[in-house]
């Protein structure tokens, strides 16, 4: 209201808008993209003091980074006894100060992973998980699972291997085998997080089998805080996909997992989606199909990864003829419709000596909005030992206008694609650590 | 419409021009300048409420806007897709101009829901725009020299990754 009379305008053409209250401004702010936000900054001194504040670069960093990751920075720094706290804005010396602006440009020109070697079996050991491949392998409650998988020779394996982590990253990793009840012995299986939780589905035994069998799996710790972890079949009704293996999975927002496609009777490959609901208590399971038009084609070893919001982002796999893909599609299940679209994109800036099209990588959301794509295999069936980094927040919003949704969307940003560096990653296990340098 | 409408309350606003508009007191709750001033007086309010900021183009606009949205609420069934219909509409036919003055008399009239959408608009308008336009957008004079403004852009350039100019 002030600003409104105090500005004395009663022809409002020609008058500034900016003579608008400056918390009003800062939400425009934080409806815009970062490079909209320095087009604002480069256009007045007054607007590049409102776009320079640590308030909105913190809320910026909320917004594309996410709350837990701004939450966990703030409690790391102030529990710490470091001098540069980041509450601290006067701090005398400016060169080590913290700011959100600085973090955000970080994260933003974050283009390295550095590998650390996490386990290794010590001399005369025994307890240690044999060597293995299309096993699964979660983080859930502090701890890492590993579950079956084959060995050399093709034979199934049905151990399940905890470890604990807790928030120590250093040190080697102590495994330990669990006897519990567990799902057959399989391989190609998914299992995903879903909370403290981890959901199994399917996978193919050494005889060909193709399992359609759902598994809810938990940490538990002991009184004496040993760590435990046991399975429980779910009771999914009548309703369930067809068997299959070599699918992909991924929980959306912790409350439903999504799969597609895989391998099943007779080799053949599918190309369907459904979704698992499960009960208030989680006791229960419901499966049910979605049938879209347009959907992806048929294909396995390929990678489904929620990207939030009720996104989801499915990536690469073999297809029907054999060959591998290399196409991006997004099915968003938010607001009650469901509906696949394909992400096209150019690969300007890549050179044609690269091969993006892969089966068998991995794909993980990785902090500032972005999928950490690794590995793999090509189309000449070469192992890829590359790390690739796909900008989701590239991708545009479908949920903001989707009565004047496209059946495509074409990202424009040529940077949606961006290979990183990386120190030598082999097929041991490591943990691969994002390289961002906070203060000089 | 139910019959509640009929025997509704009605409250009149004047604007500077002093072109005076009824409006149902169920709008006018969300026209929160205007309920506070309600809510002050003492008794029922029967004179026009003057509004000394607000021009008639923009608060014929801004109830046109409340009205209907009122109207696709009432039918929940399609309430989404219509208002969706609806905004993308109303966003189009506003030229730059309009879209600013509105903005003004939505903050001073402090309509919560249109000013979201008015932001948004704006949001729209100025992603992907050079700074000339964003300058030219919002009436900004420029005070900075031309080292300056290179140098600027030389440091900020690690975010313009994938905009197009115009």
């Amino acid at each position: 209201m002030e600003e409104a009379s105090a500005s004395g305008n009663h022809s409002y053409s020609g008058s500034p808008i900016t003579n608008i209250a400056q918390d009003h401004l800062l939400t425009i702010l934080l409806l815009l993209p970062i490079d909209a936000i320095f087009s604002l900054s480069m256009t007045c001194k007054r607007l590049r003091a409102i776009t320079s504040s640590d308030t909105l670069w913190k809320y910026l960093c909320k917004r594309d980074l996410g709350s837990s990751c701004v939450d966990a920075l703030i409690n790391s720094n102030s529990s710490s006894s470091s001098s540069s706290s980041i509450h601290n804005n006067n701090h005398h010396n400016n060169h080590h100060q913290f700011s959100w602006m600085r973090l955000y440009k970080q994260v933003y020109k974050m283009d390295s992973v550095t590998c650390h070697r996490f386990s290794e079996p010590q001399h005369g050991q025994l307890d240690f998980p044999s060597a293995r491949a299309s096993h699964s392998l979660n983080f859930v409650s502090n701890c890492l699972v590993l579950f079956g998988g084959g060995c050399e020779g093709g034979r199934h394996l049905d151990d399940t291997w905890v470890a604990y982590i807790g928030n120590d990253f250093r040190s080697m990793l102590r495994w330990q085998a669990v006897n519990s009840t567990s799902p057959s012995g399989r391989f190609g299986h998914t299992c995903v997080e879903m909370g403290d939780f981890l959901v199994l589905f399917g996978g193919i035994n050494d005889r060909g089998n193709r399992q359609n069998d759902t598994w809810m799996g938990q940490v538990t710790y002991n009184e004496n805080h040993s760590v435990a972890f046991s399975w429980k079949m779910l009771d999914v009704g009548a309703v369930a996909p067809p068997p299959r293996g070599a699918h992909a999975a991924c929980s959306i927002d912790d409350k439903r997992m999504l799969i597609h496609g895989g391998i099943g009777l007779h080799g053949l490959r599918l190309g369907d989606t459904w979704v698992l609901e499960f009960s208030d208590s989680r006791c229960f399971g419901t499966w049910h199909q979605i049938v879209a038009q347009p959907s992806p084609a048929p294909r396995s070893g390929h990678t489904l990864t929620c990207i939030g919001q009720s996104r989801t982002i499915l990536f690469g796999g073999r297809g029907l003829g054999y060959e591998v893909l290399g196409d991006v599609w997004m099915l968003d299940t938010c607001q009650g419709y469901l509906k696949w679209v394909p992400i096209l994109y150019d690969l300007q800036g890549i050179p044609h000596s690269v091969s993006l099209p892969r089966v068998g990588h991995t794909a993980t959301m990785v902090l500032g909005g972005r999928l950490l794509i690794y590995g793999g295999e090509d189309s000449y069936r070469h192992r890829k030992n590359d790390f690739w980094v796909l900008d989701v927040s590239a991708i545009p919003c479908t949920s903001m206008q989707h009565s004047t949704m496209s059946s495509s969307k074409r990202v424009k940003d040529k940077n949606m694609w961006k290979r990183w560096k990386s120190s030598r990653f082999d097929r041991e296990l490591f943990l691969v650590e994002l390289v961002l340098q906070l203060r000089d | 419409m139910s019959g509640i409408s009929d025997t509704e309350r009605m409250i009149t606003l004047k604007t500077v021009e002093g072109t005076l508009f009824d409006v149902k007191s169920s709008i006018a709750k969300d026209i929160k300048t205007v309920q506070a001033f309600i809510d002050d007086s003492d008794d029922d309010v029967t004179s026009p409420i003057p509004l000394p900021n607000v021009f008639t183009r923009e608060l014929s606009r801004i109830l046109d806007y409340l009205n209907n949205h009122h109207r696709f609420r009432s039918d929940i069934e399609k309430a989404d897709e219509e208002m969706a219909r609806y905004d993308a509409e109303f966003a189009k036919s506003m030229s730059h101009e309009e879209l600013k003055a509105l903005i003004l008399a939505a903050n001073y009239l402090n309509v919560k829901d249109l000013l979201e959408f008015l932001n948004q608009t704006v949001a729209d308008v100025i992603q992907n725009k050079s700074v000339e336009f964003v300058r030219n957008f919002f009436g900004i004079e420029n005070d900075y020299t031309p080292e300056e403004e290179e140098k600027l852009r030389n440091e900020n350039e690690w975010a313009f990754n994938g905009v197009e100019q115009d």
